[in-house]
């Protein structure tokens, strides 16, 4: 037997060899630790994806995903405020450390942008969620993006598309520099959609805090609750039935149907194929109103509980999914034709090729900023958290068909989803009628992690619960990545194509700024 | 934050019905600002404004620029950052016009409430023409008290 100590060689090792704060979920790592795993996340082949990074009053916590699903998050004590940065090597994790900085004054030490994000000099005082708040004294907003300069010598110009313009993405900032028509440069500014959720949530008891997380951001309202739920399910010991994953499944699923027919909507809208918006909308009324007859929500908010809760699928319930899912995308156990094949060959018969090649997100690209969900699909990443989720019936999920990472792809592969999901569904009806379970009194103490694969990408939730109340939070979106991701893919692109590049990524300002 | 009195004055509704009657036709402007939140209700309303939902004899019509519209129509939980982007759409508004708050966040902060963050909702801060309760509103709702608006 060998006496040395075995020196963890790998990120996750790193993070294992520190001391447990949460059985098998965080860990902490002192700054020398800290410092070694930050020096580790660099490198092409990434064995851990960066998720997210958030500071409260004392610790830094940083979130990360294996190649299997399993999540870990490390934490490390702030020294004197300060923490050591994972942006040099982490470029998405630079916009984590200006929030924090703009939340909490934790400085992220080595950072290469340190300018606001989130704080707009309009709230009341600076560094709000810190641990000593200093009030404003009326300083105005300076903005400061990046230099221009390289735009401007080639005689470019600067395009601005703000929370007011007709179409922005919402509360978001996008600034162009473009030369010849082409993008140049391309950045991001938020911090107007800013709701202080992970604030707000401190002190909330568990209903309170599950009505907040369902409304995090678009299109994943359903996902962020579910991955509450399943956090304080973990933290709580709590056990749900069959009947119950099944539900929560399928609410998913409608879901994910629901979000994918908008953001479809939208880009067709944008590009002006009103016929195939029009059947996008219309297939998504009928989701809607099936989704308010089977679970009472047309957007399903408030629909998924800890332990549970819902009362089981009706026979008239039922009836009516099988029929929008039947009729509306003409899918069958055996067949799959109707809806989904008709807007496959309207989109076709439209377009042509003519959206292949643009906005590429290579696979390089996807895997660096962590972008999973349909985008990360469609630039050949596979990873699917679904098929590491209870209740779900593995062989209904659809296999990516589309690695070209361009608008096209993100558009065939939301179709293909959209099948998939409607299968899905289909599958889980005879599971779905036993759910009898009753919503779970919490009062007790602990921690845990949940997670969802939302509609556009792995939900996360990090919850600490202190007799029975929420103590700490901290909500992952996806559309954090994407949003860093959307700067690089940009550029090289036509101005007049950079709406649809945005919309075929489906970002969401109030999942970015929550 | 000094947000604009809103005002649906007795004059502006004597001159629209006034306008309304000499021409049917005469339509009234919508510019929508979505102010943070989940996006919901902003989800609910593109739902409306699509091809599933009409409009048509309404009197409603949707336009780019607050500059055209006759009423300004606030989405969201209203944080302390939109606060002056709404003061300047409301501003940009020719006379006479209509504030009208689209869901529980824009009427009172709805489960956002009043923060650090957030203002909550319009409700204390402005006199608003309409609102439009709900999380989020459904879009026959939307359209319904939009339309007895212009009426």
């Amino acid at each position: 037997m060998s006496g040395a100590l075995r020196v963890p060689d790998t990120p996750a090792a790193m993070i294992r060899a520190g001391d447990s704060a949460c059985a098998g979920l965080r860990y902490r790592l002192d700054e020398r630790a800290w410092a070694r795993l930050v020096g580790s996340l660099g490198g092409g082949e990434r064995p851990l994806t960066f998720l997210g990074l958030w500071c409260d009053t004392a610790d830094a916590h940083a979130q990360f995903m294996e190649p299997d699903g399993t999540i870990l998050m490390a934490s490390t004590a702030l020294e004197s405020g300060r923490f050591l940065a994972l942006s040099p090597h982490v470029p998405v994790a630079g916009v984590y450390e200006r929030s924090a900085r703009d939340l909490s004054g934790a400085e992220a030490m080595e950072a290469q942008d340190v300018r606001p994000w989130l704080d707009h000099a309009a709230w009341p005082a600076i560094w709000p969620c810190g641990p000593r708040p200093v009030p404003r004294t009326g300083a105005a907003e300076v903005q400061e993006f990046r230099s221009d300069a390289a735009a401007l010598r080639r005689g470019g110009s600067i395009a601005m598309c703000g929370p007011l313009a007709a179409d922005s993405p919402g509360p978001l900032l996008l600034r162009l520099g473009v030369v010849d028509g082409l993008v140049a440069q391309a950045e991001w500014r938020g911090g107007y959609a800013h709701a202080g959720v992970m604030k707000r949530v401190r002190g909330c008891t568990v209903p309170q805090a599950v009505r907040l997380m369902g409304r995090v951001g678009r299109g994943s309202w359903a996902a962020h609750q579910t991955a509450f739920c399943r956090a304080v399910e973990q933290a709580a010991g709590l056990d749900i039935g069959r009947g119950e994953l099944a539900v929560r499944a399928a609410i998913a699923e409608l879901e994910r149907i629901g979000t994918h027919l908008f953001d479809l909507a939208v880009l067709m809208q944008g590009l002006g194929a009103d016929l195939l918006a029009t059947a996008l909308e219309r297939a998504r009324e009928n989701v809607c109103a099936a989704n308010r007859m089977c679970f009472g929500h047309r957007l399903l908010m408030d629909c998924v509980m800890p332990g549970g809760g819902h009362g089981g699928l009706s026979a008239d319930g039922a009836h009516a999914l099988t029929g929008v899912l039947e009729s509306m995308f003409g899918v069958t156990a055996g067949r799959d034709q109707g809806g989904v094949t008709q807007w496959r060959a309207l989109y076709r018969q439209q377009f042509g090729q003519s959206l292949v090649g643009v906005g590429i997100l290579s696979r390089a690209q996807a895997a660096r900023h962590g972008i999973g969900g349909p985008a990360g699909r469609a630039s050949g990443l596979s990873f699917d958290y679904r098929r590491q989720t209870p209740g779900y019936r593995p062989e209904a999920l659809p296999a990516p068909m589309h690695d070209g990472g361009d608008i096209d792809a993100r558009i065939m592969t939301r179709l293909d989803e959209i099948a998939g999901s409607a299968r899905q569904i289909l599958a889980l009806l005879p599971d779905m009628a036993s759910t009898v379970s009753a919503p779970a009194a919490l009062h007790g103490s602990g921690e845990g992690i949940g997670c969802a694969e939302g509609p556009r990408g792995v939900t996360t939730c990090w919850v600490r619960l202190d007799e029975g109340r929420v103590e700490s939070a901290c909500v992952r979106d996806p559309d954090m990545a994407a949003l860093v991701g959307l700067e690089t893919v940009l550029i090289g692109g036509p101005q007049n194509l950079a709406q649809a590049i945005c919309q075929s990524f489906g970002v969401s300002a109030g999942s970015v700024d929550q | 934050m000094v947000l604009m009195r809103a005002v649906l004055d007795a004059a502006f509704a004597a001159r629209r019905k006034a306008a309304v009657s000499r021409c049917p036709a005469r339509a009234m402007g919508v510019f929508a600002v979505a102010t943070g939140g989940c996006e919901g209700c902003a989800v609910e309303l593109a739902a409306l404004r699509g091809g599933a939902w009409g409009l048509e004899g309404t009197g409603v019509v949707w336009v780019d620029a607050p500059q055209d519209a006759d009423i300004l129509l606030v989405v969201g939980v209203l944080t302390r950052t939109m606060a002056p982007v709404l003061e300047r759409a409301w501003h940009a508004m020719a006379g006479p016009k209509a504030l009208v708050a689209l869901g529980d966040c824009a009427i009172d902060g709805g489960p956002f409430g009043e923060t650090y963050a957030t203002l909550g909702g319009l409700e204390g801060r402005a006199v608003t023409d309409a609102r439009i309760p709900g999380c989020p509103p459904e879009p026959e709702a939307i359209r319904d008290i939009l339309a007895r608006l212009v009426t």
